[in-house]
C-alpha cells in the first residue's frame, strides 16, 4: 500500500513554515510515513526550516533540497516549503549520500550509489536522486550511479535550485543541510513505476561543431570562443553576457545536441560565461558534437509535459498511480510564466487530479533518455526537461 | 563541357552558401526578436505579479472596509430602530411635545401638541418662536416661553376655554452639549375642573357654616355678658371655653374661605401706601399675652435703616405676618426665643422680613411641601397642637400677590427661620404721590 500526504507553507518564520508543512503532510498521510521529502525556497534559513520539519517528522528518514519553486497537487508556487510524507508497507527506501559533486561529480554519484547498494537487503529497482544544482558536471553524476548499478539502471531526480541566483544550492538528508551532495534513494520491494521525460524545445539556426571542451566547460565552437554563439544570436557584447550568470538571459535558449535513442535533442543549459569567453554548462557536451541553439515555445512545452505524463502512465501498464514526483526545469517556469500552472494541470489531467503530487523547479534533471525503461534505459543529465515519476502498487 | 558543368557546380554551391547564410541571418534575427519578447514578457510577468499583489492588498482593504461598513450599517440600523422607537413613543405620547433645536427653531411637534393648538406639523415646523407667535393658537405659549425659550417648570397656561396645560421646558443635553429644548405640554384641564368643584364645595360649605357659627357666637356672648340672667362661675367657665372653641372654628372657616378665594382668584387686594413696620408692630402686640403666657422671649430687632413706605394691602399683610408669628409661637416650646427682624435692602430695593424661632423645626424630608395646602409637619401633628395647615399657604399667596418672595431655613429640634421680601416699586410710589 502506498499513501502520501502533501503540505506546504509560506509562513514568514522558517521554523514555523517547516512545522506547518510537515504537520499537514503527515496528517494527510494518516500520521505515518517511511520517508519525508522536503523542497524549499532558499529564502528560508535552511537549518531552521529543516528543524521545523523534523520537530514534526522526528526520526522518519528525510531527503530533500532547495529549489526555484515548489510544485504540489495544488499546482506550482514560489517561496514556499513543500513536504511530502510517503508511507508504504511494500517498499524499502534506502538512502545513500555522496559529497563533493561540485569538484568530482562522478565520484559523488558513485559514493551515493555504493552506500545504497551496501545497505540494501533486496534488489534495488529504481533510484531517485536529488543533487547539487551547480555540479562540476551533471552528466558525470549519472555515470557515477551507473558505475555501481550498470548502464541501463533507471535513475530519476533533479538538481537543487536557489531561486535563480545560481550561487549556492542545498541538499537535505535527515537533519543535515548539505552542499555539493548527491542524495540517492533506492527503492526496493513490490511496486511499479513509470517515467516520463520530454521538453518540447526545438532547434533553430545552423548546426555548430564543438571544437574544444573540458568537462562541462565549453571552450570553442566552430573554432571560435564558445560565447560567440550567444554574442551572434543575441546581438549582445561579451561583457553584457558575463556580468551576471548567462543562464538568466539564456535559460530559455539552451544548446541542444542530437543523441542516439532520443527523438528529442538532449539539452545543455549554459550557466556561467567568463572573460575568456568560455561557457560553463550544467553538464558536459562531448568534443566533436554538433550543437544547435534551442528555442522554447509555451504551447509546445505544455504539450510535451502532457506527453511525458502519458508515457509514464503507459509504463504503469494499467496500475493506478498513487504518487507523482515532478522534476521540472526552472527554465520551463520562466518560459511559461503565468501559464506554468497549465503545465502541471496537463500532467494531472493524465495521471489524476487527486493523486498526491510533489516536485520542484530544478537546475537539471536526471532521467532515462526519452523516458525509456528496460534494456533501452539510459539515464542521463537533462536540462529544460519535464522529468516525472509515477509510483503505483 | 566539363568546365561548364564544373562552373555550374561552383555556381550551385555559391547559391547554397548564400541561402544558408540567409537562413543563418534569419535564425539570428528571430532569436533576437524572441529574446526581446522574452524580456518584455518577463517584465510584464513581474509587473503583473506586482499588480496581482496590489490587487490582493486592495481586495483585502476593500474587505476590511466592507466589514467596517457592515458594522456601521448595523449600528445605523440599530440607531434607526432606536430612532423609530423614540419617534413612536413621542407620537403616541399623551402629553404634547415640542422640540426646539439649537437655533430655537421648532424641529418636532407630536400629534397631541398639534391637537392642543389646532395646528399642522407642516405649517409650524422649522419656525422660530417669533414666527410661531403669529399663529394665534400658539401666542399664549410663545409669550410664556420667550424668544430664547427659558427653562419653565410646571407653569399652568390656559390655552382656551376647557383647555389648561401645564408647561415645562427642559434643555436637552448630550455630553454637556446642548441639543435644544424639549417643551412638555401636560393637559391638566380635568384636574383644574376637579379642583374648582372641590373649592366651590369648600367655599359653599364654609359660607353655610359661618352663619350658624356667628349666631352661636352672639348667643354665647350674650350669656357671658349676663344679658340673659345671672350665671354661676362654673357656668361662666364652661361657656367661656365654648366661646373660645367657637372662635377657633370661625377662624378656621375664615382660613378656608380665604383659601377658596385665593384659588378662585377672588382674594381681592386693597393696596394703599403704608408703613410696613406698623404692620409688624401691630401683629407683635396682638400676640404679647400669648407669648408671655408661654414664657417665650420675643425680640424685635431695631431697624437699621429707614424703611420706605410701601404699597400694600394692610389687612392681608397683617394676616401674612400673623400666620408666621402664630406658627413660631405655637411650635416654640416654653423658654424659647423668637426674633423678628425688618430691614431695607437698598441694592435690590426690597423690604426683608425675617422671623427666627427656636422651635421644633421642619423634618428635612417634608420641606418640599411646606407651602402646600393643609401641610402639617409630622413632628407637629404628634405634639397635639391645633392648626389647619393653611396659614403658610395663605401667607405665601399674599406675599406673592405683592410681588414678594418667601423662603425658609429649618433644622429639626433647632428652629425655623422664615424670610420674605417685598419689592418697593418706585414708579408706583411716584405714581401714587400724584394723588
Amino acid at each position: 500500500m502506498i499513501k502520501a500526504g502533501i503540505g506546504k507553507s509560506n509562513n514568514p518564520d522558517a521554523t514555523k513554515a517547516g512545522t506547518e508543512a510537515a504537520k499537514q503532510a503527515l496528517s494527510e498521510a494518516g500520521g505515518e510515513a517511511n520517508l519525508i521529502f522536503v523542497f524549499s525556497t532558499v529564502a528560508y534559513d535552511q537549518k531552521k526550516m529543516l528543524e521545523g520539519v523534523r520537530s514534526v517528522s522526528k526520526e522518519i528518514p528525510l531527503v530533500g533540497c532547495s529549489d526555484s519553486g515548489e510544485i504540489t497537487t495544488e499546482g506550482p508556487v514560489s517561496k514556499h516549503v513543500a513536504v511530502m510524507a510517503l508511507s508504504s508497507n511494500t517498499i524499502d527506501f534506502i538512502i545513500g549520500v555522496g559529497t563533493g559533486a561540485e569538484k568530482d561529480s562522478q565520484k559523488a554519484g558513485a559514493m551515493a550509489a555504493r552506500e545504497i547498494k551496501e545497505k540494501a537487503e533486496g534488489k534495488i529497482d529504481l533510484i531517485m536522486a536529488l543533487t547539487e544544482g551547480l555540479p562540476e558536471n551533471g552528466a558525470a553524476i549519472a555515470r557515477g550511479f551507473q558505475e555501481v548499478f550498470g548502464k541501463n539502471f533507471p535513475i530519476i531526480g533533479g538538481a537543487a535550485g536557489d531561486d535563480f541566483l545560481f550561487q549556492k544550492t542545498y541538499q537535505y538528508c535527515n537533519g543535515q543541510v548539505l552542499n555539493g551532495a548527491v542524495i540517492g534513494v533506492g527503492l526496493s520491494g513490490k511496486f511499479s513505476f513509470g517515467v516520463g521525460v520530454r521538453h518540447g524545445w526545438e532547434p533553430i539556426g545552423l548546426p555548430m561543431k564543438v571544437t574544444k571542451t573540458k568537462g562541462a566547460k565549453l571552450i570553442e565552437v566552430n573554432n571560435r570562443p564558445a560565447l560567440s554563439i550567444y554574442e551572434d544570436y543575441f546581438g549582445k557584447r561579451a561583457e553584457e553576457l558575463i556580468k551576471e550568470p548567462i543562464a538568466r538571459m539564456a535559460y530559455t535558449y539552451p544548446l541542444g545536441m542530437s543523441v542516439e535513442g532520443s527523438p528529442e535533442f538532449l539539452i545543455r543549459d549554459v550557466v556561467i560565461a567568463n572573460e575568456k569567453r568560455e561557457i560553463t554548462c550544467a553538464a558536459e557536451i562531448p568534443q566533436g558534437s554538433e550543437v544547435r541553439l534551442m528555442l522554447g515555445d509555451p504551447d509546445k512545452a505544455i504539450q510535451s509535459a502532457k506527453e511525458a505524463a502519458k508515457g509514464a502512465l503507459a509504463q504503469l501498464k494499467g496500475v493506478k498511480p498513487k504518487v507523482v514526483f515532478v522534476f521540472n526545469c526552472m527554465a520551463r517556469s520562466k518560459l511559461l510564466g503565468a501559464r506554468r500552472g497549465e503545465e502541471i494541470a496537463a500532467i494531472q489531467e493524465v495521471l489524476g487530479k487527486e493523486i498526491p503530487l510533489i516536485g520542484f523547479y530544478t537546475y537539471g534533471e536526471l532521467a532515462p533518455l526519452a523516458g525509456s525503461l528496460g534494456p533501452e534505459c539510459f539515464s542521463v543529465w537533462h536540462n529544460e526537461t519535464m522529468a516525472l515519476l509515477a509510483l503505483g502498487e | 563541357m566539363k568546365r561548364n558543368s564544373h562552373q555550374k557546380i561552383i555556381k550551385e554551391v555559391k547559391r547554397r552558401e548564400s541561402e544558408i547564410a540567409e537562413l543563418d541571418r534569419i535564425a539570428k534575427m528571430l532569436i533576437r526578436r524572441d529574446l526581446k519578447l522574452s524580456e518584455i514578457q518577463e517584465k510584464r510577468e513581474s509587473e503583473f505579479q506586482e499588480l496581482e499583489k496590489k490587487t490582493r492588498e486592495l481586495e483585502d482593504s476593500r474587505k476590511a472596509l466592507m466589514n467596517m461598513l457592515e458594522d456601521v450599517e448595523e449600528s445605523r440600523k440599530k440607531s434607526e430602530e432606536e430612532k423609530n422607537k423614540t419617534l413612536s413613543i413621542i407620537t403616541n405620547f399623551s402629553d404634547g411635545l415640542l422640540v426646539f433645536n439649537k437655533e430655537n427653531k421648532l424641529s418636532l411637534i407630536n400629534p397631541q401638541a398639534e391637537i392642543f393648538f389646532n395646528v399642522q406639523f407642516k405649517n409650524v415646523i422649522g419656525k422660530s418662536v417669533v414666527e410661531l407667535a403669529a399663529e394665534p393658537a400658539l401666542t399664549p405659549l410663545t409669550n410664556l416661553l420667550g424668544k430664547e425659550i427659558k427653562g419653565i417648570f410646571r407653569k399652568e397656561l390656559k390655552i382656551k376655554e376647557n383647555l389648561v396645560l401645564e408647561i415645562s421646558s427642559v434643555p436637552m443635553m448630550s455630553n454637556e452639549e446642548e441639543l435644544g429644548v424639549l417643551v412638555v405640554l401636560h393637559d391638566i384641564t380635568r384636574e383644574k375642573l376637579v379642583e374648582r368643584v372641590k373649592t366651590e364645595f369648600v367655599s359653599l360649605a364654609a359660607h353655610q357654616l359661618r352663619t350658624p357659627l356667628a349666631a352661636i357666637k352672639w348667643t354665647l356672648k350674650m350669656l357671658l355678658d349676663g344679658d340673659l340672667g345671672e350665671i354661676t362661675p362654673e357656668q361662666q367657665e364652661f361657656i367661656e371655653k365654648t366661646y373660645k372653641s367657637n372662635e377657633r372654628m370661625i377662624s378656621l372657616i375664615n382660613d378656608l374661605l380665604d383659601v377658596t378665594r385665593i384659588e378662585e382668584g377672588r382674594y381681592l387686594y386693597k393696596p394703599a401706601l403704608s408703613n410696613f413696620d406698623n404692620v409688624v408692630h401691630f401683629v407683635l402686640n396682638s400676640h404679647k399675652d400669648n407669648v408671655d403666657r408661654k414664657n417665650i422671649k420675643l425680640e424685635f430687632k431695631k431697624i437699621k435703616t429707614k424703611i420706605p413706605r410701601i404699597i400694600i394691602d394692610v389687612e392681608k399683610m397683617r394676616v401674612a405676618v400673623d400666620n408666621l408669628l402664630d406658627n413660631a409661637v405655637k411650635y416654640t416650646p416654653p423658654g424659647g426665643k423668637i426674633t423678628v427682624e425688618l430691614d431695607y435692602l437698598k441694592k435690590t430695593k426690597e423690604i426683608e422680613f425675617k422671623i427666627q424661632d427656636t422651635g421644633v423645626g421642619i423634618p428635612s424630608d417634608q420641606k418640599g411641601r411646606v407651602f402646600t395646602k393643609f401641610f402639617r409637619g409630622a413632628n407637629v401633628m404628634r405634639m397635639d397642637t391645633e392648626g389647619s395647615g393653611l396659614g403658610i399657604f395663605i401667607s405665601k399667596n399674599i406675599i406673592e400677590a405683592h410681588g414678594g418672595k418667601i423662603w425658609f431655613e429649618s433644622e429639626e429640634n433647632k428652629g425655623t427661620t422664615f424670610h420674605f421680601t417685598l419689592p418697593v416699586k418706585e414708579e408706583f410710589t411716584e405714581f401714587l404721590k400724584e394723588f
